[in-house]
């Protein structure tokens, strides 16, 4: 350590001149326990590590697939002179149901965040808290129930998002028989493992990291279970207990503090333990890391509503989003600003350390993303960036470059360490770090680029005021070769996590043939803070009262700090604190949004969906269609002139869950009903580039032949009923059935009648069409006759089928 | 009456004022409180925490020679 550098520089600073044999005796000032011999649980770490780089290749494969799958349809209708078409080998991307975009797409984004980085932070946790805690993990058999859940939720969410069991909400499209068990591992094994471990530490002093591992675990449990809440209708079927306005408050108050619980406070954690281990000296400022800490959990929560910007959702709410959003720029750059200058007096290490080159490219990244999230949450700016791919880019160059980077450079950091061996190739790292750095690069820039114009066309007018560019096609077609820039990147980005997977393959097979395990020793700790940290109290205060002087005491402790280092002493009313510090924001923000009225004027034209509606709402849910289309129109001007009147909070009512989606990879669906004949939408779904040349929606025909069960359509009226949705008589067994059958004869007669194809009129694609033509339309029909207090929404709900079952 | 009348005449829109002001107070008293001198050389030691806890394990009374719990260099 260049120790004598640092004397010179800071005599005043004890902590940073000391020798290191003195180091050891640091943070337990006072060994008052009987010593006590362990050994850390290192095989768990190992299990974890190895997985982060198993589901991290399978997460990055899978986003290579969803990427070229965007590419894919513009060259499969290719034609050369001589007739073949070279591409067409590749159309298995867009007609196998189980590789649809709208499927894969959230296998991508869940195998990234829960299985890649989710292993990641487990593997750090592990490794670090051990240390900090100068203990063994509290239980070995939870640390083994907690690695072999995890890995079994996500073979399960392999299994079950192809296959279109969804919940149709962003990032928590689980259904809830996995969500169950996700909190089962989350907070049953993980957390009580952790939060023991910390009960019979040996260190006093809780070192920052732990705060932030604390704060992941007790948010990421509250914004789990609240979002997740949901009315079973089925063992894989349920429907969000919120709807419209409501759903997308919590879903946005979870999606984006899954970014800021899992994603960040986690990896800051890591960063604060592993960027001091790497560069061999203390963090740049503890204090700044005490600040960065509370000021960042107390602010991310409630910055979740910028993601809904000139939607339905109350102006007060975003704009309140907005302002925290904005306010997060100083926590996080203090924060990433701490953790670079952590490398002060070693920055020539970086030509050498493959793993301080990670850990300054990811906080580099992280401080990139947190500069342009809050920019882009200013409603201006997110006028533009909204719907289009500047969110791709912006949240790929945090996931690559900040939990990516982190993560390979922990690895590399770990990975002798875990297997006792050198590092095979430090060669084959470095390279490792320039092609992730390039891949991502090759991935943002062009994404950025692709952002932008799309923004622009959608809000470019000519000279006569009308759109200039009237078919939303154009808009998509414009970004192919951007997109093709993005699938070189994915692949670098790939390679190089292969490289990393052979070069910890071959540090394996070096691995010596049992494992070293060295005891390590520490005085236990007491329960009681030890005698010098109670607060010694002189009253400054010569007073006679009683009450002055424990006015002063009170004060006195106060302005020492005493409480603050009870609280790192005891961890229990430290997570209670951070409870509160989390739950206050999510409580302030989120309660008026429910029960203020106003938020939400009640609409008397809009009605519940028929039953054959509801199923094919399913469908459009399962089809992951909200990865690619919106429902939501903003109130401006391009939008109302493209889409037709913006949406009103009122419409959505009825939506479990609310799919207004975040995404414009096709036009917006809010108002699509009577838009178009049932024929063309047969037709469209059957092959999307008959009816839309340029278009790169994947094919639907395997819903012109799967069939509707008409008795789950029973139970899905049922368990809507259930909350909320006043479904009058259709409840009563075989009502629905009756109902939908009728409306999907209708549809499937008009079809017949247009010469389409017949028999349609149990096939699911029938549903999806009444559901499609239903979009949109509630608004403009005159509100319901008062209707005698014995028969229920029933007429209404005749007028309503045969309304969208007509052809314009 | 419904529920949500009772909520809506309870003047709610404040709630966020409350939070601003709470975070505030919260966000100075923390501020305060690290920049008093008297926790400078507390401070430095739990900065150290992640450089102890390897130093630890070559003092410790191990069966083992110390130079075997070294870890291992890269």
């Amino acid at each position: 350590m260049a120790e004598t550098a640092l004397v010179a520089q800071a005599p005043a600073h004890p902590g940073r001149s000391a020798p290191v044999s003195d180091i050891s005796k640091r943070g337990s000032p006072n060994p008052v326990g009987t010593m006590e011999s362990f050994v850390y649980d290192d095989a768990i770490v190992r299990k974890f590590l190895t997985a982060t780089v198993v589901w991290g290749i399978v997460a990055f494969l899978a986003g290579v697939i969803v990427a070229l799958e965007l590419v894919v349809p513009s060259v499969i209708n290719y034609t050369t002179a001589s007739g073949t078409r070279p591409f067409a080998f590749l159309s298995f991307l867009t007609n196998i149901q189980f590789l649809t975009f709208g499927r894969l797409r959230p296998l991508h984004t869940n195998a990234a965040i829960f299985a890649f980085a989710g292993n990641s932070i487990f593997a750090g946790i592990y490794y670090s808290t051990q240390r900090l805690c100068k203990a063994r993990m509290w239980s070995d058999t939870l640390s083994s129930l907690h690695f072999w859940g995890w890995q079994l939720i996500i073979v399960c969410a392999a299994l079950t998002l192809p296959m279109g069991f969804t919940q149709g909400k962003e990032y928590a499209e689980l259904e809830w028989p996995i969500d169950i068990l996700i909190a089962i591992a989350w907070l049953g094994f993980f957390g009580t493992n952790f939060f023991m471990t910390l009960k019979v530490r040996r260190e006093r002093h809780m070192y920052v990291a732990l705060w932030f591992y604390i704060a992941t675990i007790v948010t990421v449990t509250m914004l789990h279970v609240l979002n997740s809440l949901a009315i079973p209708a089925g063992w894989l079927k349920s429907y969000s207990v919120y709807a419209g306005v409501q759903d997308a408050m919590m879903q946005w108050w979870y999606g984006h503090n899954a970014v800021a619980f899992f994603l960040t406070t986690p990896f800051l954690g890591l960063m604060y333990y592993f960027m001091p281990k790497a560069a061999e000296r203390p963090v740049y400022s503890y204090r700044l890391s005490i600040v960065h800490f509370w000021s960042l959990i107390f602010i991310y929560i409630w910055a979740g509503p910028h993601h809904l910007h000139y939607t339905a959702l109350p102006a007060w709410a975003s704009t309140l989003g907005m302002l925290f959003s904005v306010m997060l720029w100083m926590p996080s750059w203090g924060g990433g600003i701490n953790g670079l200058l952590t490398l002060r007096g070693a920055w020539h290490k970086l030509t050498d350390d493959p793993v301080l080159k990670f850990f300054v490219v990811g906080v580099t990244f992280y401080m990139m993303s947190t500069f342009e999230g809050p920019m882009m949450s200013v409603k201006t700016v997110n006028m533009l960036s909204h719907y289009t791919d500047w969110t791709i880019a912006h949240v790929h160059g945090g996931a690559l470059g900040w939990n990516g980077f982190m993560t390979f450079g922990m690895i590399y950091w770990l990975a002798p360490r875990l297997f006792q061996a050198p590092l095979h190739s430090k060669k084959l790292a470095t390279t490792h770090f320039w092609l992730g750095t390039l891949g991502i690069l090759m991935y943002i820039i062009p994404i950025y680029v692709a952002g932008i114009t799309q923004g622009l066309m959608w809000r470019a007018f000519d000279e006569t005021g009308n759109l200039k560019f009237p078919d939303f096609v154009e808009t998509v077609a414009k970004l192919m070769p951007f997109y093709w820039i993005r699938v070189g990147g994915g692949l670098l980005f790939l390679t190089g996590a292969l490289l990393m997977a052979y070069n910890l393959v071959r540090t394996w097979m070096a691995r010596p043939a049992r494992y070293e395990e060295p005891v390590q020793s520490a005085p236990a700790l007491y329960a009681t803070p030890s005698h010098d940290e109670r607060p010694r109290f002189v009253p400054a205060l010569t007073s006679n009262t009683d009450a002055g002087r424990k006015g002063d005491v009170v004060l006195q402790s106060f302005f020492n700090g005493w409480w603050h280092r009870v609280w790192e002493g005891t961890p229990y009313k430290f997570i209670i604190w951070a409870i509160i510090a989390v739950a206050s924001g999510s409580a302030l923000e989120i309660i008026p949004m429910f029960a203020v009225r106003s938020n939400v004027p009640s609409i008397a034209s809009v009605q519940p969906y028929t039953p054959l509606e509801l199923c094919g709402r399913d469908v459009y849910v399962a089809e992951g269609c909200y990865n690619c289309h919106s429902q939501m129109i903003r109130p401006i001007w391009a939008e109302t002139k493209r889409y037709g009147e913006y949406s009103k909070p009122g419409e959505f009512v009825y939506d479990h869950p609310f799919q207004w989606g975040s995404r414009r990879i096709g036009p917006d669906l809010a108002r699509e009903g009577g838009m178009r004949s049932n024929l063309w939408h047969v037709l469209h779904l059957q092959d999307p580039r008959q009816s839309i040349t340029q278009s790169i929606m994947p094919s639907y025909a395997h819903l012109l032949d799967a069939p509707i069960d008409f008795d789950e359509i029973q139970a899905h009226v049922r368990a809507q009923a259930m909350i909320g949705v006043p479904y009058g008589e259709d409840v009563k067994e075989g009502v629905s059935q009756k109902l939908a059958r009728a409306q999907a004869q209708t549809i499937a007669d008009n079809i017949a009648k247009d010469n389409g194809p017949k028999g349609l009129e149990d096939k699911k694609i029938v549903a999806l069409i009444a559901y499609l033509q239903r979009l949109g339309t509630d608004i403009s029909k005159p509100p319901p006759a008062p209707a005698p207090a014995t028969a229920d929404a029933k007429p209404d709900k005749a007028a309503v089928s045969s309304a969208s079952a007509g052809t314009h | 009456m419904r529920m949500s009348d009772v909520m809506s005449s309870l003047g709610l829109a404040i709630f966020p004022i409350i939070a601003l002001v709470l975070f505030l107070s919260v966000f100075i008293g923390v501020v305060l409180q690290v920049t008093r001198r008297n926790r400078k050389s507390t401070l430095d030691n739990a900065a150290f925490l992640p450089l102890a806890d390897e130093v630890a394990s070559t003092r410790l009374a191990s069966p083992q020679p110390a130079a075997n719990a070294k870890e291992p260099t890269r």
